[in-house]
């Protein structure tokens, strides 16, 4: 006997974290999304195309972040947390965690693609 | 409508289509961008997205790095990319119409029509297995589709650009550093070559030393001789130690470089292989790169003995060898009044001492020297010391092997500043007969004239001035024929001439880290520095610049990592020898003059400002040239245009202009910044040359002409052109002329006839030869900054295609109000909106910004051939365009799996895959192993394991596809299995605290493990406990553990071909024994061995052996049964034990008893 979920579970939530249109660098994980807001150090626009829904590399379904390269760097401070924010509702979609990095004003920050994803029940 | 041939053409750039199809529908007019792109609107080819639409792939000649080495390879990968379909050439002659700005389409009338389109790069002769992959709509109405190229590229892929960074024939001790700079057309990312190897031979003995990498040269002060910001030199590099068996002998040593690109042939210092030793005393003197490095090697001081003669004012007036010292000390105490006294002093001791150590010895196939001045030090004490102007040195003093040193009093707290040599009141031809000459650690002054050097002279450490704080033109350094000077961690300032050409006299060969105030010229300038024109405190000092480095004649020149700031003047950069406006004596018609070849413009920050509208480079532009394999590279242009790859001839006649053509071939344009970068081609429009045929010079361009009726064409037919010359008080009383005469008045003026239209007449129809570059063919992540606001624009000045990843804003019709950079200090004449009107100082900071305004350049560039900016910051793929970035700060967000088993993030077992000791596990050159190691969750078994009665975990061991995991010699598989808890992770079960579980996965022995058309392995092992048994328990009356070894799937058990075998152990205790006890002599194990289930034992080959009363018995092929049973059997005069018995049945006609 074993468990299931339909891909259409997963693609519900998944399609509600590609809703964000702002990916934004912070220190410290915000407990809102005005905090988040307010804490930027670093920020990036996003678009429903940088949002990729496919088949999760273990099971279920992910959504793939596109990268983002030559944002500005908005303060000072040391990265650790990224986090998509919806501002229309503003929501706090989805936090999570980066290595520490410190930035200065001058330079400009990349952010890797990443992946969301979620596992059938086991 | 599909593609049906393709072939690259001769010219190695163009890619030739034929397809089924017709040809676009076009119109020629209105002449105008709008009705251009209309006339292409058929194409959709994506250059700069993330799927082009055409790719052609192939493979190429070039190199890859092995093992710290490079080797050579004829499949290295190229991907290419359309970028667009030509246009046609414009057709003066038709009247009115060119036929240009319509795409390149042949109606071949049989269905098809052959299309003719620009690549990204040029495919070279040799590339092979081209394939061109089409994108659905890459034309309207096209499929995709794959198809086979023919390459008919007779094109050769250009070497490297090499220069050795040092000064040779030094004197070496010991180890020393070898390093040249490297330019290459193909970098991989922020990789110019695959790798360089370097040599080192005494005539006998050749060591070799290879580098792979980039790094930052050892040699020298990472400051410009003005102590400016450090401005680092990455060069291939390596250090040579003599010592090192077989050790090198001493004398002079030819060392030689070989430069492996990733794509083209090698380049080496040796063209012709043989490391010749003739003459190794002047060959690196020489103004060409492909030259050897000599160095004076001298251990021990064993070849050249140090020689020192002191010079103060107050010294002896007659030479003297006695003068002379071996030491310092003894040199100080008595030292000469002059240099020449000096000089002589040391070659009266070098004849005294001949035939010992005043000669030096032949050594490593050069001969022996006598009067040897080589490697002497003659040190100046404080003050100011004038050179002769006279020769006072006997003929006959040599400097064959190294530098003759002139310095000043290390003793001194500041030489450089306190000894001064200056020079005489004229100049003297030759210096002293000696031949070459190391000024350092001092400085030099021209008094009333030219400071003479000697032939071969090496300023290193030194500020070179006139005597007087004066730039007079009439005041610099000079030397006798050849003239060749080497200028190194210096200042070179209030003098006439900086380090550049003049003639026969002064020819720079590397000018490395010297601030100048005037000119750099030389075949290679790198990390050096330009001194802002006003300079505070210096009266009289009004340079305002001239040329920064001339590329001039020769191949293989370098200007790499300089700050050009400061610029007043013009030009500042060129690449052009062969300057004319009439034809010169000797020269032809109809042909090309050779001019920029082979030169690297890399990593360099300019500035122009001031209110004149100097050009910063311009190729082809007034001149007839052939460019060929250059690199620009990464450069800031900021003040004013380039006019890259011209192809503007002006020529005096029209018969020059009707036949010249310029010519470009394999350039690599890419990362540059630029204020406007112009270029003209065929169909650009020349007043001049309109003037030159119409016999009658316009105004101005055709814009001031009027044309009769509102339009230059009218239903294809050309309209009349007019002109007049209004004189005060008389005007024109309509915009143009109204009529069809010869003469029109127009109120107070006279519309006289000129032409037919005059543009045709502008045009030169044979001047395509720079096509490739027009098309931005080698060209990538450029940024023209020309604001579509600028003023300065013009459609005559687009390319056609600015190359892969680049971008023009005013071709794209963009407007940019604020300047890109930090802080912008140029402006010149021709200053962009958001410049400085103009600066009158210069000196900004071309940093580019991190908000919007600096977007295009940020992230633009793709690949470069040095991989930190021009003030040393590393840069990382994407970076930006130009000669300085910024830091880039790479957050890797962790991506996030949502699991959801069990709650826990972390399995608690670990997988080792280990060699087993000694046994060797091949994998056939490839970089990985055979096996890959899967541990995955049971079907149904939970992966954290509370209770339950198995493990939820097991191992697979597999072979990874396509991937041979043979193994050779041994006897035993290679591969050893380790599962065990990882630190920190609980992996209880039940009651106990640690499991210990080790399972081995070994081959059999004599057994291969190899991996044939089977996706999995022939043997599986579980190691499981039996349900409800505790493991290691010590007194059980059971052991709580059962190995079944099962066949694999599919295999015959017992046949011995197969490798598996069919058999089932089965380990069982005896009830009435204790298990595992220690010390008990007693077999407490039975070990049954039976056939698998349901497998036969009429195998021919099998045996089977059974244990009967203390013998064994072995029961040859015959089927058998086994019975244990307990039967009361009394024996004769004893008592009634119980007796076990082994009941055997079966035919025993062939068994035997041991």
């Amino acid at each position: 006997m074993s468990k299931f979920c339909s891909n259409a579970v997963f693609d519900t939530a998944l399609a509600k974290i590609s809703t964000a249109t702002r990916m934004v660098a912070l220190n410290g994980q915000p407990a809102t999304y005005a905090a988040a807001d307010a804490g930027r150090l670093s920020e990036a626009a996003t678009v429903p195309a940088d949002f990729t829904v496919a088949n999760g590399d273990v099971s279920g379904r992910k959504v793939t972040i596109a990268a983002k390269s030559g944002l500005a760097v908005i303060a000072a401070g040391t990265v650790d947390h990224i986090a998509l924010l919806d501002p229309v509702s503003s929501t706090l979609l989805y936090i999570t965690t980066c290595p520490a990095q410190a930035i200065v004003a001058g330079g400009t920050v990349s952010l890797a693609s990443w992946q969301v994803e979620i596992n059938q029940p086991t | 409508m599909a593609i049906t041939a393709a072939q690259v053409e001769t010219n190695g750039w163009v890619l030739r289509v034929t397809m089924t199809g017709s040809r676009s529908a076009i119109a020629l007019a209105p002449d105008t961008p709008a009705q251009w792109a209309a006339n292409f609107a058929a194409y959709a080819l994506n250059p700069n997205g993330a799927s082009p639409a055409l790719t052609l792939t192939g493979t190429t000649n070039g190199f890859i790095p092995s093992g710290g080495t490079a080797v050579v390879s004829s499949t290295v990968a190229r991907t290419l990319t359309a970028t667009k379909v030509l246009r046609k050439a414009v057709v003066a002659t038709a009247a009115g119409i060119r036929d240009a700005k319509n795409p390149d389409e042949t109606d071949n009338g049989d269905g098809t029509i052959t299309i003719r389109l620009a690549l990204s790069q040029h495919v070279y002769a040799g590339d092979a297995g081209l394939t061109l992959t089409a994108l659905t709509g890459w034309r309207t109405g096209a499929t995709a589709q794959t198809i086979a190229v023919t390459n008919n590229s007779t094109v050769a892929a250009p070497a490297p650009i090499v220069r050795w960074t040092d000064v040779p024939d030094q004197l070496q001790p010991g180890s020393f550093v070898l390093e040249c700079a490297v330019v290459g057309h193909h970098p991989n990312a922020l990789v110019p070559v695959a790798g360089v190897k370097f040599t080192v031979t005494d005539g006998t003995t050749v060591k070799t030393l290879w580098t792979t990498t980039l790094s930052t040269s050892p040699l020298y002060p990472a400051t410009t001789g003005d102590g400016a910001t450090a401005l680092a030199l990455r060069v291939y590099a390596v250090t040579v130690d003599p010592t090192t068996a077989t050790a090198l002998t001493k004398g002079l040593l030819r060392c030689d470089y070989e430069v492996y690109p990733w794509i083209g042939p090698v380049q080496k210092s040796d063209t012709v292989g043989t490391r010749s030793m003739t003459n190794l005393g002047t060959a690196a003197l020489a103004t060409t790169a492909q030259v050897p490095f000599v160095v004076a090697y001298n251990p021990g001081n064993s070849w050249i003995v140090p020689r020192f003669a002191y010079v103060s004012a107050s010294g002896a007036t007659a030479a003297a060898a006695a003068n002379v010292s071996t030491t310092a000390s003894a040199a100080a105490a008595t030292p000469l009044a002059t240099i020449n006294l000096a000089i002589e002093s040391l070659r009266l001791w070098s004849a005294a001492n001949a035939g010992s150590v005043g000669t030096l010895a032949a050594a490593n196939g050069q001969a022996a020297i006598t009067q040897s001045v080589d490697g002497c030090r003659i040190r100046l004490v404080a003050g100011v010391t004038t050179a002769a102007t006279t020769t006072a040195v006997t003929f006959g003093v040599n400097t064959n092997a190294t530098w003759l040193v002139i310095e000043g009093d290390p003793a001194d707290a500041n030489p450089r500043a306190n000894c001064i040599l200056r020079g005489g009141a004229s100049n003297v031809a030759g210096w002293q007969n000696v031949s070459r000459v190391r000024f350092t650690g001092l400085a030099m002054e021209a008094a009333t004239g030219k400071f003479a050097f000697a032939p071969y002279a090496w300023c290193d450490n030194f500020e070179f001035r006139n005597a007087t704080p004066t730039d007079t033109a009439a005041y610099y350094g000079w030397a006798a024929s050849p003239g060749l000077v080497w200028a190194t961690n210096g200042k070179w300032w209030k003098a006439g001439l900086s380090p550049a050409t003049l003639g026969s006299q002064h020819n720079p060969i590397l000018v490395r880290a010297v601030t100048v105030e005037r000119s750099l010229n030389a075949p290679i300038v790198v990390s050096c520095a330009r001194l802002p024109s006003a300079i505070a405190g210096t009266a009289g000092i009004t340079s305002t610049g001239t040329n920064v480095t001339d590329a001039g004649v020769g191949l293989d020149r370098l200007a790499i990592g300089n700050d050009l700031r400061f610029l007043n003047g013009a030009p500042a950069f060129t690449m052009q020898n062969v300057a004319f406006s009439a034809l010169p004596a000797g020269l032809v018609l109809g042909k090309t003059y050779p001019a920029a070849s082979r030169h690297a413009f890399v990593n360099n920050v300019g500035e122009i400002y001031g209110g004149q509208s100097p050009l910063w480079y311009g190729v082809g532009e007034n001149t007839t040239v052939v460019s060929s394999e250059n690199v620009i590279e990464g450069n800031i242009f900021a003040g004013d245009r380039v006019n890259a790859w011209y192809n503007s001839l002006t020529l005096a006649t029209i018969a020059l202009n009707d036949t010249e053509d310029c010519q470009a071939r394999v350039n690599r344009y890419a990362n540059n910044v630029t204020l406007k970068n112009a270029t003209k081609q065929d169909a650009y429009f020349d007043p001049v040359v309109q003037a030159l045929r119409i016999g009658v010079a316009l105004s101005a361009t055709r814009n001031k002409a009027y044309a009769v009726g509102a339009q230059i064409v009218v239903a294809g037919s050309p309209a009349n052109v007019y002109q007049c010359t209004a004189t005060t008080g008389n005007t024109a009383a309509t915009g143009g002329p109204a009529g069809t005469g010869s003469a029109i008045a127009d109120g107070g003026v006279t519309w006289q006839w000129i032409a037919i239209e005059t543009r045709q007449h502008g045009y030169r129809p044979q001047a395509l030869g720079m096509w490739s570059a027009a098309y931005g063919v080698g060209f990538e992540g450029n940024i023209d900054l020309e604001s579509a606001n600028d003023s300065l624009g013009s459609v005559e000045y687009y390319f056609e295609f600015y190359g892969v990843g680049s971008q023009s804003l005013y071709g794209d019709g963009i407007t940019i109000a604020t300047g890109p950079f930090v802080l912008d200090k140029s402006g010149t004449a021709n200053k962009q909106p958001y410049q400085v009107t103009p600066d009158t100082s210069g000196g900004g900071n071309y940093t580019p910004l991190t908000t919007a305004s600096g977007a295009y350049i940020l992230g633009r560039a793709k690949s470069a051939n040095v991989d930190v900016d021009q003030r040393g910051l590393a840069r990382s793929v994407p970076f930006a365009a130009g000669a300085l970035g910024v830091p880039v700060y790479a957050l890797t967000p962790n991506p996030d799996r949502q699991a959801s088993r069990a709650a826990v993030t972390a399995t608690g077992w670990a997988t080792t895959l280990a060699l087993a000791r000694s046994v060797l596990a091949t994998r056939a050159g490839i970089t990985a192993t055979g096996w890959t190691a899967m541990l995955v969750p049971r079907s149904g078994a939970a992966g954290t394991r509370a209770a339950a009665a198995q493990t939820g975990w097991t191992t697979q061991l597999s072979a990874a596809a396509t991937i041979a995991a043979t193994r050779t010699t041994s006897t035993a598989a290679g591969w050893a299995t380790l599962l065990r808890p990882i630190a920190g992770a609980a992996a209880t079960r039940a009651a106990t605290t640690v499991t210990a579980w080790t399972a081995i996965i070994g081959a059999r022995g004599t057994t291969l493990a190899t991996r044939a058309a089977t996706t999995v392995t022939a043997w599986a092992t579980q190691v499981v406990l039996p349900a409800n048994r505790l493991a290691s328990r010590a007194r059980a009356s059971v052991t709580g553990w059962a190995t079944t070894i099962p066949a694999a799937p599919g295999r015959l058990p017992s046949v011995a071909a197969t490798g598996t075998t069919g058999w089932t152990v089965t380990l069982i205790v005896d009830p009435d024994r204790a298990a595992m006890r220690a010390g008990t002599g007693v077999v407490t194990w039975l070990c049954a061995v039976s056939p698998a289930s349901a497998r036969s034992l009429s195998a021919a080959t099998g045996s089977i052996v059974a244990i009967v009363g203390g013998r064994i018995v072995v029961i040859d092929s015959g089927r058998i049964g086994i019975a244990d049973r307990t039967l009361p059997i009394l024996l004769p005069g004893s008592a009634t034990p119980r007796e076990r018995t082994l009941i055997v049945t079966g035919d025993f006609r062939t068994t035997t008893i041991a």
